[in-house]
Formats: C-alpha cells, sequence, structure tokens
C-alpha cells in the first residue's frame, strides 16, 4: 500500500474511532453505571440523524441562509436540494450553525424518546427492557423508511457537513486532519462531563441500583426514576452523537445506518473496553473499530474480487466473538470499573491517615507492587 | 376472499406460534432472553433449501435454481422432521457450549442476555456464509401446491403444513410435559430450579432437552414461515428469523414469558392482528411494514397493564366475575 | 406511656394459595425494642417485607409515625424514616464498606444528575456525610475494612455492614432481620448492647427478628411470636420463655 494510503485510512479509522467513541460513553452510562440493556440504542443515535436531515433542509434554510427550506420526498426534491447545498459551501458558518442545531433538536429529541420507550419496562425484570427497547429501535427504523418528509426515505441524503476548510488553511494541514482533531476534542468533552457526572453520589446512586435494586430501593433510591435519569443522559448524548456521527463523520443520512446492528457493535465496544470505565469505553471503541476497519477491507476484497458474498458480513463474526469472548473470559472488560471518586475519600485520607490502595496514582501502586515481590522473594 | 385471508393469517399465526412457543419452553427453564431465537429460525430456512438441494443431488440448485425445487407440496411435509433435528441441534448446542458454562459459573440474566447477541451475530455469520456459497442471499417465495379448493378457499400445502405442525406440536408438547420422565422434571425446574436439583433431577439434561425442542420448533416455524412468506422484505433470506424476532417476543411476552400454551393463544391473536393491520395499511397505501406497530403496541400495553401476560391472567376469576356480572343482570331483568 | 409509632392492623399477605401473612395486628411503641421470634416459614420475613413496602399487603393496614403507609413504595417509606435491614445481606458489591454507608445518606444533593457535574455544589455536604459515614462504620467495628469492596468481606461483617447503612438514613425506626446472625457469641452480645445504646442516646425504635433467642431476650421489652403467618402469642420475654403455646411451637416445629 503506497504511503498516502496508509495516512487515509489511518485518518479514516480515527474519524469511525471518535465517533464510536462518542456511542460507547454514552452506551456505558446505561450498559456500565446503570445495568441498563440499550437494546434500542440505534433509534437514539436515529434521532440525531432526523434532526441533522431536518435541520439541513427544513430548518436550517430559512434560519441560517434566509431562504425557504425543502421537505424531502416530494416531486423535484434533489434538484430544490442541490441548489441549498450550494448555497451552505456558499456559507461556510451556516455549516456549522446546522452542526449545532441537529446537535441541540437531536439531544432533546432522543431524551424525550428515551423516556417514553423506557418508562413501560422500567419497572420490570431487564429482558423486559430490552425486548421493549428493541422494538422501539426497529419501529423507528421503519417509520424513518416509510415517511420520506424525514429523511428522503431509503435514499442516501447528502448532508452539508461543517466547513473545516478556513481552519485547515490557517494549520497548513488538509481538511481531514482537523476534522479528526474536532472529533476527538468532542471525545476529550464527553469523557471530561461523563467522569464528572458519575464520580459522584449520583454515580454511587446508579451503581446502586444496578448491583442491587432491592437494597436500593429499600435505602431512599427511586429505581425507576434513577433507570430513566441514565437514560435520559444516555439517550441525549447519542442523540448528539448521531448528528455528529452523520454531519461530520459520513456526510449523508440514510435509515439504514441506524439498523439494530450499530446498537449491538457499541455494546461490544463497551463490554470488550470496560464495564462502567469511561476509558474503557473509549479503548473498546478503538480496538473494536480497528478490526472492524481491517475486517471491512478484507471481506469487501472478499466479495469484489473473489465473489465470496460473505466477505461483506465479515463483521458479524468480529462483533459476534468480541460478545462472547468478553463476557466468557473478562466479563469487566479490558479497563475494569474504578471506586466512585468523590471528595469522601479526602475525608477518609484526612480522618484514617491512610490512602487507600485505588487511589495512590499508578507509579506509587507499581512501586509497592515491585516492593511486595521483592518482600516475598527474599522471604 | 375474506376466508382466504383469515385462513391465511391463521397458519401464519401457527408458525409464528411454533417458533415462540419454542422460545418459552425453554425460557421456562433456564430463564434467557434468547435473542439468538431468531437465528435457530432462519437454521430452518436453509435447513429446508439445503434438504432440497440434497434431494436434488446438490445439481444445478444454486441462486433462483432452487426455487423449482423448493416448491412445497404434501410429500415435502417428512423433511420437516430432519429440519427439527437440525434446529434443535444448533440450539442444544450453543446452550451446552455457551449459555450453560455461563449460568454455572454465575454469569446475570443481564450478561446471559448480551452473550446471546454475540450468538445471534455468530451464528448470522454462518448463515450467510452457507447461503452465500450457494447464491441463496435474495429468493423469491417459493410456490406451494394447492391441496384443495373449499368453497373457493385455496388451501396450500403452506398453509396445511403449518396448521398440522402447530397442532402436533401442542400434542407433543402436552405429551411431553406429562407423560414423560424428563418432561414432568422440566415442569419441576421451571418451577423451582434450586429445589428440582436438590431432589435428584439432572438440571442440564432438563435444559438441554429444553433447548433441542424450542429451537427445533424454531426452525420448523421458520421454514414455513418461508414458505407462507417468503423472504422478509427486501433483505436476505437468512434474516428471516431476526426480522420475525419481535412477533416472536411479542407473543412470548403477551403469553407470559415461559408458558407454552399462553404463547400459543397469542400467537394466534397476533397472527391476526397483524396480517389484518397489513391489510388495512396497504388497504389505504400506506406502507404495511408499519404493521410492526401491531407487536410493539401489543408489547408496551402488556409491560405497562399486565406483564405477568395471558398466563397471569386469574382466569377462574375472570370467569367468576363474568358469572357474577351477568347473573347480576338477570337479576335486575326478573 | 409512650405513643405507638408503628401499627400493623389485620395484615395479609397471600402467594398464590400460601398464606405467608395471614392477619397480624401489632403495635410498637416509640423508643421500644421489640423482638419477633418463630420458627422458620412462619412469615417473619415477608411480614418485614409487607410492612417495608417490598410487597403489597392483600388486605390490612400499617401506620408509622401516625401516616397510612400501607402499599406505599420503600424509597418513599425510607424518606418517613422507617428503614430495614436483610436477612441475607444485600450489600451494592462494587462499592466499598464505606460507600455503601455513605450511599444510603438522606437528601444528598449531588444524587441529581443536574447538579453531579458540578461538584462545588454538594462537596461541602459530602465531606459533612462521609464524616458521619465513617463514625458509624466505626461504630459497628469495621474501620479496619472500610476500604474494602464489600465483596471482599465476611458475612458477619456484611450484616454489620447493613445496620450502619441503615443508622446512616437517620431513621427512627429500624427493621433488623436477624442482625447477628453468623456472628460468634460474644459480638452478638455486642450487637444488641449497641443497639440498646443507640435507643438511649438517639431515640430510636427496634424491631427484631432473631432466632438466638437467649441473646435476644437480655435486650428486648416485648416480644411478638408468629407460627404459619399469624402472631400466636406475645408479652413481656419472661412470659413468652414459658407460654406453653410458644413452647409448644418451638419443639413440635
Amino acid at each position: 500500500m503506497p504511503v498516502g494510503g496508509v495516512v487515509s485510512f489511518i485518518l479514516a479509522y480515527l474519524s469511525v474511532a471518535a465517533v464510536y467513541s462518542l456511542l460507547s460513553i454514552s452506551m456505558n452510562i446505561e450498559y456500565g453505571w446503570a445495568g441498563i440493556p440499550n437494546f434500542g440504542k440505534a433509534a437514539f443515535i436515529a434521532a440525531g440523524g432526523a434532526a441533522a436531515a431536518i435541520v439541513a433542509a427544513q430548518l436550517g434554510p430559512p434560519l441560517l441562509l434566509g431562504v425557504k427550506g425543502v421537505v424531502p420526498g416530494g416531486l423535484g426534491f434533489f434538484a430544490k436540494y442541490n441548489a441549498l447545498l450550494n448555497a451552505y459551501a456558499a456559507h461556510p458558518a451556516a455549516t456549522w450553525g446546522v452542526l449545532v442545531l441537529s446537535c441541540i433538536i437531536g439531544g432533546v429529541i432522543a431524551m424525550i424518546l428515551g423516556v417514553l420507550f423506557t418508562f413501560p419496562a422500567v419497572r420490570l425484570r431487564e429482558d423486559y427492557l430490552a425486548i421493549a427497547l428493541l422494538m422501539a429501535a426497529q419501529l423507528v427504523w421503519i417509520v424513518l423508511r416509510v415517511d420520506k418528509q424525514i429523511m428522503g426515505g431509503t435514499f442516501s441524503m447528502v448532508l452539508p457537513s461543517p466547513d473545516f476548510t478556513p481552519v485547515a488553511r490557517l494549520l497548513h494541514v488538509p481538511d481531514t486532519v482537523v476534522k479528526v482533531l474536532f472529533l476527538w476534542g468532542l471525545v476529550a468533552v464527553f469523557l471530561y462531563y461523563s467522569e464528572k457526572l458519575m464520580n459522584s453520589p449520583f454515580g454511587r446512586k446508579l451503581r446502586a441500583v444496578r448491583d442491587d435494586e432491592i437494597a436500593a430501593e429499600a435505602l431512599g433510591k427511586n429505581v425507576p426514576v434513577s433507570r430513566l435519569q441514565a437514560m435520559m443522559i444516555g439517550s441525549f448524548l447519542a442523540g448528539v452523537a448521531g448528528a455528529i456521527y452523520v454531519l461530520v463523520h459520513l456526510a449523508s443520512v440514510n435509515p439504514d445506518y441506524f439498523l439494530p446492528d450499530i446498537t449491538f457493535m457499541i455494546l461490544a465496544m463497551v463490554l470488550v473496553g470496560g464495564v462502567g470505565n469511561n476509558w474503557g469505553a473509549i479503548a473498546g471503541a478503538m480496538l473494536l473499530a480497528l478490526m472492524d476497519r481491517v475486517g471491512y477491507i478484507i471481506g469487501s476484497r472478499l466479495a469484489t474480487e473473489y465473489g465470496m458474498l460473505w466477505g461483506g458480513y465479515l463483521y458479524y463474526i468480529v462483533y459476534g466473538l468480541a460478545i462472547i469472548i468478553a463476557i466468557a473470559f473478562r466479563p469487566q472488560g479490558l479497563v475494569p470499573e474504578k471506586p466512585v471518586k468523590t471528595p469522601a475519600w479526602r475525608v477518609y485520607i484526612e480522618e484514617t491517615g491512610e490512602t487507600p490502595r485505588f487511589l495512590k496514582p499508578i507509579w506509587a501502586r507499581l512501586r509497592s507492587l515491585r516492593a511486595r515481590r521483592k518482600g516475598k522473594k527474599e522471604g | 376472499m375474506a376466508l382466504q385471508f383469515w385462513l391465511y393469517s391463521f397458519a401464519w399465526g401457527a408458525a409464528l406460534a411454533l417458533m415462540a412457543s419454542g422460545l418459552a419452553l425453554y425460557y421456562s427453564v433456564s430463564k434467557v432472553a434468547n435473542f439468538a431465537h431468531g437465528e435457530y429460525v432462519s437454521v430452518g430456512v436453509i435447513a429446508y433449501l439445503i434438504l432440497v438441494a440434497l434431494l436434488h443431488g446438490f445439481k444445478n440448485i444454486t441462486g433462483f435454481n432452487i426455487v423449482e425445487p423448493a416448491r412445497f407440496t404434501v410429500d415435502k411435509l417428512p423433511l420437516l422432521l430432519p429440519i427439527f433435528i437440525i434446529g434443535g441441534l444448533v440450539s442444544a448446542a450453543t446452550f451446552a457450549a455457551v449459555f450453560w458454562p455461563l449460568m454455572k459459573r454465575g454469569s446475570s440474566p443481564l450478561q446471559l442476555m448480551v452473550v446471546s447477541i454475540g450468538l445471534m451475530f455468530v451464528l448470522r455469520f454462518i448463515l450467510y456464509f452457507i447461503a452465500s456459497a450457494f447464491d441463496w442471499l435474495t429468493l423469491p417465495t417459493p410456490e406451494s401446491s394447492v391441496i384443495a379448493t373449499i368453497g373457493g378457499v385455496q388451501v396450500t400445502a403452506g398453509i396445511l403444513g403449518s396448521l398440522l405442525l402447530a397442532l402436533i406440536a401442542t400434542i407433543f408438547v402436552a405429551w411431553f410435559t406429562r407423560g414423560t420422565m424428563i418432561g414432568v422434571s422440566m415442569r419441576a425446574v421451571a418451577d423451582n430450579p434450586g429445589l428440582a436439583e436438590a431432589s435428584g433431577i439432572n438440571v442440564f439434561l432438563v435444559q438441554l432437552v429444553a433447548w433441542f425442542i424450542g429451537g427445533g420448533l424454531a426452525a420448523v416455524g421458520g421454514a414455513l414461515m418461508f414458505i407462507l412468506t417468503g423472504p422478509p422484505g427486501e433483505r436476505p433470506i437468512v434474516e428471516l428469523g431476526w426480522m420475525d424476532l419481535l412477533p416472536i417476543f411479542a407473543a412470548t411476552v403477551l403469553g407470559g414469558l415461559g408458558s407454552f400454551y399462553g404463547t400459543l393463544v397469542a400467537s394466534f391473536i397476533l397472527g391476526l392482528a397483524f396480517n389484518e393491520v397489513s391489510a388495512i395499511l396497504l388497504n389505504y397505501g400506506l406502507d404495511p411494514s408499519l404493521a410492526l406497530a401491531v407487536p410493539f403496541g401489543v408489547t408496551l400495553a402488556v409491560l405497562l397493564f399486565m406483564p405477568e401476560g395471558l398466563a397471569g391472567l386469574n382466569w377462574g376469576r375472570l370467569y367468576r366475575r363474568l358469572k357474577e356480572v351477568f347473573r347480576g343482570a338477570g337479576g335486575w331483568g326478573s | 406511656m409512650p405513643r405507638d409509632i408503628l401499627v400493623v392492623e389485620d395484615l395479609h399477605k397471600y402467594f398464590g394459595g400460601i398464606r405467608a401473612v395471614d392477619g397480624v395486628s401489632l403495635r410498637i411503641p416509640e423508643r421500644g425494642i421489640v423482638g419477633l421470634i418463630g420458627p422458620n416459614g412462619s412469615g417473619k420475613s415477608t411480614l418485614f417485607n409487607t410492612i417495608a413496602g417490598r410487597y403489597k399487603p392483600d388486605r390490612g393496614r400499617v401506620i408509622f409515625d401516625g401516616v397510612d403507609i400501607t402499599g406505599w413504595k420503600p424509597h418513599r417509606i425510607y424518606k418517613l424514616g422507617l428503614v430495614r435491614t436483610f436477612q441475607n445481606p444485600r450489600l451494592w458489591l462494587s462499592l466499598t464498606v464505606f460507600e455503601n454507608v455513605l450511599t444510603s445518606g438522606r437528601d444528598q444533593r449531588g444524587e441529581s444528575p443536574l447538579r453531579a457535574p458540578l461538584h462545588r455544589l454538594w462537596a461541602g455536604q459530602e465531606m459533612e456525610y462521609a464524616r458521619k459515614a465513617l463514625d458509624w462504620v466505626r461504630f459497628v467495628q469495621l474501620g479496619r475494612v472500610a476500604a474494602s469492596l464489600s465483596s471482599d468481606i465476611s458475612g458477619g461483617q456484611m450484616k454489620l455492614t447493613e445496620l450502619a447503612r441503615a443508622l446512616m438514613s437517620r431513621a427512627k425506626m429500624l427493621l433488623l432481620d436477624e442482625p447477628a446472625a453468623g456472628v460468634n457469641p460474644t459480638l452478638a452480645h455486642q450487637i444488641f448492647q449497641n443497639i440498646a445504646r443507640l435507643r438511649e442516646e438517639y431515640g430510636l425504635t427496634f424491631f427484631i427478628i432473631e432466632h438466638r433467642l437467649e441473646i435476644l431476650f437480655d435486650y428486648v421489652d416485648y416480644v411478638y411470636v408468629m407460627h404459619r403467618g399469624r402472631v400466636i402469642a406475645e408479652g413481656k420475654p419472661e412470659e413468652v420463655a414459658e407460654n406453653p403455646v410458644v413452647i409448644d411451637v418451638y419443639l413440635g416445629g
């Protein structure tokens, strides 16, 4: 492979890994912290996608460009929409407006859907909840396909992705580099927020509900409300990530991007990386995105050059085995979850004068481990 | 015409009943919400095509060539037995290789459910592999021979097969859970696994048998559903099971997760409602795939208002209440 | 005569055909230490579960502190100040002992998802609660294992963690389900001495299920005896110990 090929592969990989990281952080809040099997994640990502389509074609033009919007699905839509896309291309700032609006609207829609879909089964066993959420996601997918006024039905609709050219010119790098940096910047924001959010009494409450809901209820935690709160936050982030996914990463939208497959891919990333650990979720996303990319290249070569059509479905075996192996051999994931860090531990250290092992910095932990080994050898 | 429609819907419900009661059967003993169940259904579809190919000595059966040989006739009914066995073996193997070791290690129901997703993906890949080797990914609906025409209503081999098999399965399971040692143990395990194990029942064997029968029923239901409806929309045939997974879950939830007879009744109700709504949607020029709202709506309503499903209804009390109401009404009259 | 803080009137709980609690009425006076005894399967734990809101009663009323709490959800009952422990300890196993106790503190500001990311808004309360939680951990003599994961401690220590967790919630009344199960007699006596101390210092009320009558009878003011879902006897410990009906139940099973 020529150098240019390698570089573009790495950039494409980093871009998709960033999007998957955003999604797996949001899945981790639900599955990792609150123990909710959100098998309907695709629906909440789709909310972001739908918001992007609506903003690009219908809301954005009057608000950002000062022209009339067009409703997808009608006659002559593509001609009018192409004119809009040209108008967006002339106004880089408007493309950023589309992104911001889509993120907000997508997040809010996803949050509302999250409450609606979770509510019926929130008091019941987790299998009921999983089934209800999966069904909801399937229904959302069908509605997006059938209702052509949202994203034009089963045609892929091109979207005005945010324009990175001004920044790229300033830094003398290609657009894609800026795009990748931007996406990873967003990952950092998501990570910072969820670390702050979870290292708090709220995070502790979610873990209590996950570990033993009967005890949590007896000690004053409202279990259904706690679950709904986790779903609202997770869905909001998924909606935002969905808008970013279609606008920045793909620059197009199609209902088939939101098949349940994506839900289970994200779930696999959380499982592999670390259940309940945000850093782990990112690690899992990076690892599986790499395997996914490599599998895709091999698979499409098998399919196109050797006529082996199953090559196009290699990702099933990648994610399927990843899930089974993770649950069977390392259920806590590559990076296990850590105790909830709040100021309470500062009090603990003050009063007892000792620092628990898990709060010591990593180098101190390594040193004590080495010292213990040495002690063992001598003794 | 209306009668024809009802007969078709009923047969559809029967095929769904076979698939869903299979899930209910092993759910009752193992308490695993198995999302790979749809793949056992698809195994039935592929097994049917492979058996047909086998009958033709694997000559000239790739791609659309399989459609003509796959025409369903009454003399193909015996094929359903090997399909049952193949589906059963796949299901029992997944239980023995994946679920049982995890259950013994004390994995949570949540983890078992998630692992079933992994299994679903792996099985689906294998099915894709086989189907693409024979170039069967997209196929039209196979024909089904007309056995009889009664008053303008055509009874096809597919319809007969579904109704017949649902009946046989009901009788078989009724006999099995009452008349055989292992079937009675199965009910004991479903009631109280701890107690059953303490009283010397081989819990593993009982569950293995339940998974075998459950997977077998799913595969038979899948083959019949393929004959009745053809491939699932525009999706490849190996996704038939996945596409039917949600109606399957709706039927099991409505039936009261884990109740065999509740699931049977629920499947027929759903079959009628689903097809009726599809027809209405089509009538109004809407997309019939929106009929998925039926199983979804049913499931949500059940979860909200009667999470125990049909099996949880107190039929005795309902009957007495109705009788009182009617007697009361009679009292006013006289 | 102190007022009754908990009044149970004709409570029924059925599971299918099994009458687990079959018409129980009782009164617990404020600042009382009342025992509940009976053979296995007599419905004691089900009575606790029904009072504390885990099961909805089929008939009857539960009144706590003047409020009718029949059929309330457990977390609301907790808010009124009635808190229970479990027969088989139910700890949050991914949290440390210290955090288990800390988590049950009431009205934690940082539990709201909106305030949670802004540590400033709740750090003060959190540190105050942490001190209190540490005090309760030391009170039940678990200071040594406070920073251990609660899945790594012994069964007896788990019971003590549950006690500390219930105390942390600033309850008015505690329902303790076998607080001294699985601990040696010396420690069991210590636990009951502490219970007596808590009544004196904090004015708490206790309703306690316990199998080890020889220890229980030294500390309680009053005892209810259950058998097959009903209260078959009640009275002062020394009266109950000599009641022929009770002796018959315990010897006859």
